[in-house]
C-alpha cells in the first residue's frame, strides 16, 4: 500500500532530514552554551529548546484535527504523517536537552515521562501500520469481512440441514458448532484472536470421536460434516485474526490520544509552575 | 468444450424456470465477477473460484481462488466429474447432468438455500471492534487530561496551601510524607543540603508568584554585607544573589562554583575584555601565570607596579633591613642575648590570613632604643616623621634646660645653674636659642648617614638640603599588599616552615622580594581537578569572589569580621 510505505520517504526524506537538521541544531545549541554546570532549563538556550519542544509538541497535536479535514488544501495527509513522525521522535533528545538532562521525582520529569509514553505508544502505531496492512491482505485476500461472515453462516445453514438425518449426539455438536462460536468479544479476546472455548473447535473435537465410532453409510455423512465444518474453523480464524489486526491498529492509538491529551495538560502545568515560582 | 448451463430458478409460486446457456468455450469458469462464464451470486464466493476444462475428454473442475469447493460434500480443489456429481460452491448447487450428443458438458445451476437467517444470528453473536459502549476515545482523552490537572496542579496545589508555616520550635507541626512528597512534585530540584530543611515551605523563598526570588529571600538569614557589586566583574550583569547561587541543583552548598566558572571568562579574558592588564587562567596546575606580585619600583614613590617573580625584581621600599643578619643567631640587645625567629616580628591578623604590618615599637624598639643623649641613656626619641622628631628632642632640652638641669658644657650657665632658682627673661630667651640650637644639631646627627635612622632607613636629601626620610613602609594589609588579588591564609600554613617558602635566613638586603615563586606551591597545590598527591586547589581556594577592598569574595563570616574591623 502507498500510505505505509510511502510516509517514511514522503518527499525524499525531506522531514528525516529536517528532523535530524533540528536536533543537531538543538544539540549544538546545548553543548556551546557555556560550561555544563550552568546549563539547565531556565538559561536563554534552556527556554529556547523548552519553547521549540511545547511548539513541536502543540503542532503534533494538531494532526489529530489535519487527518480528519478530508479536504484541507496543502500537503497531502502523508506528509503530514511523515512530519508527525519524524518531528514526534526527535522530542525525545530534544527535551532532556532543554532540561540539561536534569530529572527528578517532580511533575516536571513526569510530564517528560507521559511525553516518553506517547511516542513509545506512536512507535507502536508506526510499527503496526507498516506491519499489519500487509498481513491482514493476506489474511482475506480481496475479500469483505462481510463475505467471510456470510460463507460462515452459508455453512452454519448447510450443517444444520445435512444434521437433521443424523443421531441426536451430532445434532448436538452440530448446534454446539453454531451457537456458541462467538466472534470478536472483549478487547483481550479480540486483541488474542483466539477463543479457547470456541463452539465450532469444540464441535470439531466431538464430532471426529463420533465419527471414530461410527460404521456404515453414517460414517461417511459424519466426515463430511467434519470437512464442512474445518472450512468454517479456518474461516472464523481468519475473521478472528482480522479483528486482532484491526484492535492492534486502533488499540495504540487508544493510548497515543488520552496519553498525548495528559501530557499536553502536564507540559501546560510544568510551564505554569516554573515560571509561578521563578 | 461445448457446454450447456441451465439455470434452475424456483418461483415464490412453487414453479420451477429453467434458462439454458450454451457456451463454446475452452474453460467454463464459475464465480461472483461478471466476466465468468457461470456467475454465482453471494459473499462466498470469491471473484474466481473454480473452473471446469476438459481433460482426457472429461470435465475435470479445480478450484481458482475459491477455498470452498464440495462435490458430494466433500471439500476438493480438483476432481474429475461424472454425470450424478454434486458440486457445492456458498449456496448454490451445481448438479452435473449427462450431456447431449455433441456437447461435453450439462450443468444444472440452482441456488437451494438462503443464509439470511443464519447470517442474523451470527451478527447477534458477533462483537467487533474496540471501541464499544461507554470507552471512547474521546472520553479517554478527557479522563486523561483531567487527570492531568488533578495530579500535577490541583493536588500539589492544595498540599502546599496546607503545609505548615515554618516553625523549628514545634517540629511536630511537620506535613505527613505524603503531603510533602506532593507539594515538592513543583520543585524542579532537590534543595542544597544547607536549605533541604525547608522541605515543601515553597514560600520560605517564593514568596510572590511570578517573580524571581529576590535578595531579601537569602538575607532574612544571611547578613552578606557588601556581597554583590564586585565592580570589577560588573560586566557580568549579576543582579540577585540567585545569579550565581542556584538552587533546586542539590548538592552541598550554593557557594560551590567549579574552575569552569571562572575559566568561561579568564581563560582568554582577552576576548571580552581588550583593555584587561590581567593574563590569562584557567587551571592552577597549569595555566596560571608566575605570581606578579605589586612591587615598589621607585625609592620614594607609592607607585607599585605588578612584576613577575621570574624577573627577580627588587623592591625599592625605603628599608635597610637584612632578614640574614637579624636571624644569624644569638645577638646582642639592651636586655641581653636575644636570638630571634620569624614570629618574633611577624604575627598574622585576627583572622589568622595575612601579615600584619610591622609596628617598629613592639617589633623593633627592644633592641633599637634610639637614645639620643649619653647623659640620659634612658630617653629614647620618637619613632616618627622628623617633625615629630625635632618636637620631641626640642621638649627634651628645653624641660631640661629650663629647670637648670642641663649637664652640657656648651648650654649657657642658666641652663646649668642649681634648680630652684627663677630665670629672667633675658636668661629665658638666651636658654630657648642654645635648646633650638642642641635639638638640630643632635636631629642632623640621627639622621646623619651614620645615625640612628639610616640604620634602617634609606636617606635622601631634597635639594634644599633637608633630610627626608622617604618612602614610607608597605602596610602588609589592604589592597596595597604584594599579592592583593588573592588571599594567602598563613595559620593553614602553620604545619610548613616559614622559611621553606620564604627565603629570609639568606636575604642580606631589603629590597629581596621574599616570596616563593608559583612552582613552589604546585609542589602541594594542583588545580581544581583532584590528582593524586595534591591538593585539590580551584580558583576559589585563593581568589574569593565577593571579597570587599580587594573586588573578591569571602564567606559571610569573614565578610562580617571585615566589616567589624
Amino acid at each position: 500500500m502507498a500510505v505505509h510505505e510511502s510516509f517514511w520517504s514522503y518527499a525524499r526524506f525531506r522531514w528525516l532530514k529536517i528532523s535530524v537538521a533540528l536536533l543537531a541544531a538543538a544539540s549544538a545549541a546545548y553543548l556551546l552554551s557555556g560550561p555544563a554546570r550552568d546549563r539547565s532549563g531556565d538559561t536563554a538556550v534552556g527556554y529556547a529548546l523548552g519553547t521549540l519542544a511545547a511548539a513541536l509538541m502543540l503542532w503534533l497535536s494538531w494532526f489529530g484535527v489535519r487527518k480528519r479535514s478530508y479536504h484541507a488544501a496543502g500537503a497531502p495527509l502523508r506528509g503530514w504523517l511523515s512530519a508527525h513522525i519524524y518531528l514526534g521522535a526527535i522530542l525525545i533528545l530534544i527535551v532532556p536537552l532543554h532540561c540539561a538532562f536534569q530529572f527528578g521525582a517532580n511533575i516536571h520529569t513526569a510530564a517528560y515521562v507521559l511525553m516518553v509514553a506517547v511516542i513509545v505508544s506512536g512507535t507502536a502505531g508506526v510499527a503496526y501500520y507498516t506491519a499489519i496492512p500487509e498481513r491482514m491482505t493476506e489474511n482475506r485476500p480481496g475479500e469483505k469481512l462481510a463475505a467471510l461472515l456470510e460463507h460462515i453462516a452459508e455453512i452454519d445453514v448447510e450443517c444444520r440441514n445435512m444434521a437433521e438425518a443424523l443421531p441426536d449426539s451430532i445434532a448436538r455438536a452440530v448446534r454446539v458448532s453454531i451457537e456458541e462460536t462467538r466472534l470478536g468479544g472483549g478487547l483481550l479476546r479480540q486483541i488474542s484472536g483466539t477463543d479457547p472455548r470456541c463452539g465450532t473447535a469444540r464441535a470439531l473435537a466431538s464430532l471426529s470421536e463420533e465419527a471414530a465410532r461410527m460404521e456404515g453409510p453414517r460414517r461417511g455423512e459424519v466426515q463430511r460434516l467434519l470437512e464442512i465444518l474445518s472450512v468454517k474453523r479456518s474461516l472464523v480464524a481468519r475473521v478472528r485474526k482480522d479483528a486482532r489486526y484491526k484492535g492492534l491498529l486502533d488499540l495504540w492509538l487508544t493510548f497515543h490520544v488520552p496519553l498525548a491529551m495528559a501530557s499536553l495538560v502536564a507540559v501546560a502545568a510544568h510551564v505554569f509552575v516554573v515560571f509561578y515560582y521563578r | 468444450m461445448r457446454a450447456r448451463i441451465s439455470y434452475v430458478t424456483v418461483k415464490r409460486s412453487g414453479t420451477r424456470a429453467v434458462r439454458d446457456v450454451v457456451l463454446d468455450v475452452e474453460v467454463v469458469r464459475i464465480g461472483r465477477g461478471t466476466d465468468n462464464e457461470v456467475q454465482l451470486a453471494g459473499l462466498s464466493v470469491a471473484l474466481e473460484h473454480a473452473a471446469i476444462h476438459l481433460r482426457q475428454g472429461r470435465p475435470w473442475v479445480e478450484t481458482v481462488r475459491g477455498d470452498d469447493l464440495r462435490v458430494g460434500g466433500s471439500v476438493v480443489s480438483a476432481r474429475a466429474l461424472a454425470p450424478g456429481d454434486v458440486l457445492r460452491i456458498g449456496a448454490h448447487e451445481l448438479r452435473v447432468r449427462r450431456p447431449a450428443a455433441g456437447e461435453d458438458l450439462a450443468l444444472e445451476v440452482e441456488q437451494i438455500e438462503s443464509s439470511q437467517a443464519a447470517s442474523v444470528e451470527l451478527a447477534e453473536r458477533t462483537r467487533l471492534g474496540i471501541h464499544r459502549g461507554a470507552i471512547t476515545r474521546r472520553r479517554l482523552a478527557w479522563a486523561a487530561a483531567l487527570a492531568s490537572v488533578a495530579l500535577f496542579l490541583l493536588l500539589p496545589w492544595w498540599s502546599q496551601r496546607n503545609a505548615p508555616s515554618f516553625d523549628p520550635r514545634h517540629p511536630e507541626h511537620e506535613s505527613s510524607a505524603g503531603a510533602r512528597v506532593l507539594a515538592s512534585s513543583w520543585s524542579s530540584g532537590p534543595l542544597s543540603a544547607a536549605h533541604a530543611h525547608f522541605g515543601d515551605r515553597c514560600a520560605a523563598c517564593h514568596t510572590t508568584g511570578f517573580e524571581q526570588v529576590g535578595d531579601d529571600a537569602c538575607t532574612a538569614c544571611h547578613s552578606v554585607g557588601a556581597h554583590t557589586g564586585e565592580p570589577s566583574h560588573a560586566g557580568l550583569r549579576i543582579s540577585r544573589c540567585a545569579d550565581c547561587h542556584q538552587e533546586h541543583r542539590g548538592g552541598q552548598m550554593l557557594a560551590q562554583f567549579p574552575d569552569s566558572t571562572c575559566s568561561q571568562c579568564h581563560g582568554n579574558l582577552r576576548a571580552s575584555h581588550p583593555e584587561t592588564q590581567l593574563l590569562d587562567a584557567s587551571d592552577f596546575a597549569d595555566a596560571h601565570a608566575e605570581f606578579r606580585p605589586a612591587i615598589l619600583t621607585e625609592a620614594g614613590s607609592t607607585q607599585q607596579k605588578r612584576l613577575s617573580l621570574e624577573g627577580s625584581p627588587r623592591e625599592q621600599s625605603g628599608l635597610r633591613f637584612p632578614h640574614q643578619k637579624h636571624l644569624a643567631g644569638p645577638l646582642k640587645s639592651p636586655r641581653g642575648e636575644v636570638t630571634l625567629h620569624c614570629g618574633s616580628c611577624h604575627r598574622t591578623d585576627a583572622r589568622g590570613e595575612i601579615m600584619q604590618a610591622i609596628d617598629f615599637e613592639r617589633d623593633c624598639r627592644s633592641c633599637h632604643l634610639l637614645s639620643f643623649d649619653e647623659r640620659a641613656p634612658d630617653r629614647h626619641a620618637v619613632h616618627g616623621a622628623p617633625a615629630a622628631l625635632q618636637d620631641d628632642l626640642f621638649e627634651f632640652y628645653a624641660t631640661r634646660a629650663l629647670r637648670g638641669e642641663e649637664m652640657d658644657e656648651s648650654a649657657p650657665l642658666a641652663a646649668r645653674r642649681r634648680p630652684g632658682r627663677e630665670l629672667s627673661p633675658q636668661e629665658k630667651a638666651g636658654v630657648i636659642r642654645w635648646v633650638g640650637e642642641k635639638t638640630a644639631g643632635v636631629q642632623r646627627l640621627l639622621l646623619s648617614e651614620e645615625g640612628a635612622c639610616a640604620t634602617c632607613h634609606v636617606l635622601t636629601r631634597d635639594e634644599t638640603g633637608v633630610t627626608v626620610v622617604p618612602a614610607r613602609l608597605i602596610p602588609f594589609s589592604g589592597s596595597e599588599r604584594w599579592m592583593g588579588k588573592a588571599i594567602f591564609h598563613h595559620q593553614s600554613h602553620a604545619a610548613v616552615a616559614c622559611e621553606s617558602c620564604h627565603a629570609a635566613r639568606t636575604s642580606a638586603s631589603a629590597t629581596d622580594v621574599l616570596l616563593p615563586g608559583i612552582a613552589r606551591c604546585r609542589e602541594c597545590h594542583g588545580g581544581g581537578t583532584p590528582r593524586l598527591g595534591k591538593l585539590t586547589s580551584p580558583c576559589t581556594s585563593c581568589h574569593d569572589f565577593h571579597r570587599q577592598r580587594f573586588g573578591v569574595m569571602r564567606a559571610v563570616d569573614a565578610a562580617k569580621a571585615e566589616a567589624g574591623s
